[in-house]
């Protein structure tokens, strides 16, 4: 269903809107970790999410929920080796 | 379960659940001490691993009470009390002035913040009379709508005599006139089937009444149709560089640290009403007050109810020639906790005319009828026991 190659990172608004987001990633079959953002962003301190799927599949799946999301941070990862 | 705790040495039966559940159900108390030495974290503070643990579990409960009441969970708020959700709902939509009407049997926890805000002279307001029946209700709130009017404030349930309010029509009547509805649920949640679907746009109600959770819980749902102004600012975790709060729920109206520990005991509260069903309780608190009624029927007691109405399990009474809180001090020298008074609510004794207020009877699930047995059995009594009081 995703490409393990793939990782997208997306600013959430709240802790609240990425835990939602997170189960409705784990319900589909994505690993999804939520990671704090302190520094990343010009707004302070944040939540983001980051989920082993590309930004269209984010993206969708995130707008299909109605969840509200921010920035996304990096559209692809390479292997961390 | 049995309903009693030892004070001084004396079983003490409660028949004050309207004011507070007691007995809580033993996952709540097992949840509270489980929360306190593990999830000790501060909630959407940070990213170590305690306050992401503790945040997992703030959410859990989060999610709980949104499915309950068919709410979405980032629309579902924590606050510390049902009286803290109807501030915050009726601030936060009156705040620019406007009109509103609240019910004429509406606890303070809704009538005085709208006075506050008439008394500034921030917004005015109306108060519909409670007529005969449902659709002479509905007509009186009808007929109180101005072009101004922004909002309609109704409980679910009185607090003082249990009546259930025609809470379904009124929000169908808001929605024709594009009125926000907020809704005071805090004697009917956990006891009726109160959904968000039923056109609600503000849901307020507490935590520690029908759905068993610890004191200092309280919940509101928007359905994220009506713009709340935050009552107050703060911390909140996110967006932390912008001194402008947060304009999204649920941190535009949660800031400062949350009551972790009761929102985490919250859940266990909810999974108990939730296993049982709200339909179920009902049926059997209905079952202890109409055991509490029929016995008093051919007595003096004078029992506050109409046959016209439809009520929760609370019902209101007096002892002639006794006043409310000399016969609630004689129910608890013999052992019942009941309230006499007032309940916070004077709006809903003006419409009874009960000038010295009454005593209140309102079961739980861990009730018994031999309990209600022994309360009758001194009601019926009074003139035996009352010389002393």
């Amino acid at each position: 269903m995703y490409d393990e190659t793939e990782k997208t990172a997306v600013m959430m608004p709240s802790v609240t809107h990425a835990m939602k987001a997170k189960k409705i990633f784990s319900s589909l079959g994505f690993r999804s970790d939520i990671k704090r953002a302190s520094g990343i962003s010009q707004k302070g301190c944040m939540h983001y999410i980051e989920v082993n799927t590309n930004a269209e599949n984010v993206t969708s799946i995130l707008e299909r929920n109605n969840i509200k999301y921010g920035e996304l941070l990096r559209k692809r990862w390479e292997h961390d080796d | 379960m049995v309903n009693f705790c030892e004070s001084g040495g004396n079983m003490t039966i409660n028949f004050d659940n309207a004011a507070t559940t007691f007995p809580k159900p033993v996952t709540v108390a097992q949840s509270l001490s489980e929360a306190i030495r593990k999830y000790g974290g501060n909630a959407g503070r940070g990213g170590h691993t305690l306050t992401m643990q503790t945040s997992e579990k703030v959410f859990e409960t989060r999610n709980a009470v949104a499915d309950f009441f068919g709410g979405e969970p980032e629309n579902t708020v924590f606050t510390l009390n049902c009286t803290h959700s109807l501030n915050l709902a009726i601030h936060g939509i009156m705040q620019n002035g406007g009109h509103i009407i609240i019910s004429g049997i509406e606890h303070n926890s809704s009538a005085r913040p709208v006075y506050a805000l008439a008394e500034k002279g921030i917004c005015k307001f109306s108060i519909a009379e409670v007529g005969q029946n449902d659709d002479e209700t509905v007509e009186n709130f009808r007929k109180l709508i101005r072009k101004n009017t922004k909002a309609i404030v109704c409980t679910i349930a009185g607090n003082v005599t249990g009546q259930i309010m025609p809470y379904r029509q009124l929000a169908s009547l808001c929605r024709e006139k594009g009125l926000c509805f907020i809704a005071d649920g805090a004697q009917a949640c956990g006891i009726l089937d109160v959904k968000m679907s039923d056109g609600i746009n503000i849901l307020c109600t507490s935590g520690h009444k029908g759905l068993y959770g610890p004191t200092g819980t309280g919940i509101l749902i928007s359905d994220g149709s009506f713009n709340i102004s935050p009552l107050m600012q703060g911390g909140t975790g996110s967006s932390s560089f912008n001194l402008k709060q947060p304009d999204f729920l649920p941190d535009s109206l949660e800031s400062g640290t949350l009551n972790t520990v009761g929102i985490i005991a919250l859940k266990s509260g909810i999974e108990f009403v939730y296993e049982k069903t709200p339909a179920k309780i009902h049926a059997y608190e209905t079952k202890l007050c109409k055991r509490f009624i029929n016995q008093l029927e051919n007595s003096d007691i004078i029992i506050y109810r109409n046959s016209n109405c439809s009520y929760v399990p609370v019902v209101s009474f007096n002892i002639p020639d006794m006043k409310p809180e000399q016969t609630a001090a004689m129910l608890d020298s013999n052992g019942f906790c009941l309230r006499a008074g007032f309940h916070c609510a004077p709006l809903a004794h003006h419409s009874l005319g009960t000038t010295d207020g009454t005593v209140r009877f309102s079961p739980s699930v861990f009730n018994t009828e031999k309990q209600v047995d022994s309360l009758v059995k001194i009601i019926k009594n009074h003139k035996k026991f009352r010389k002393s009081y």
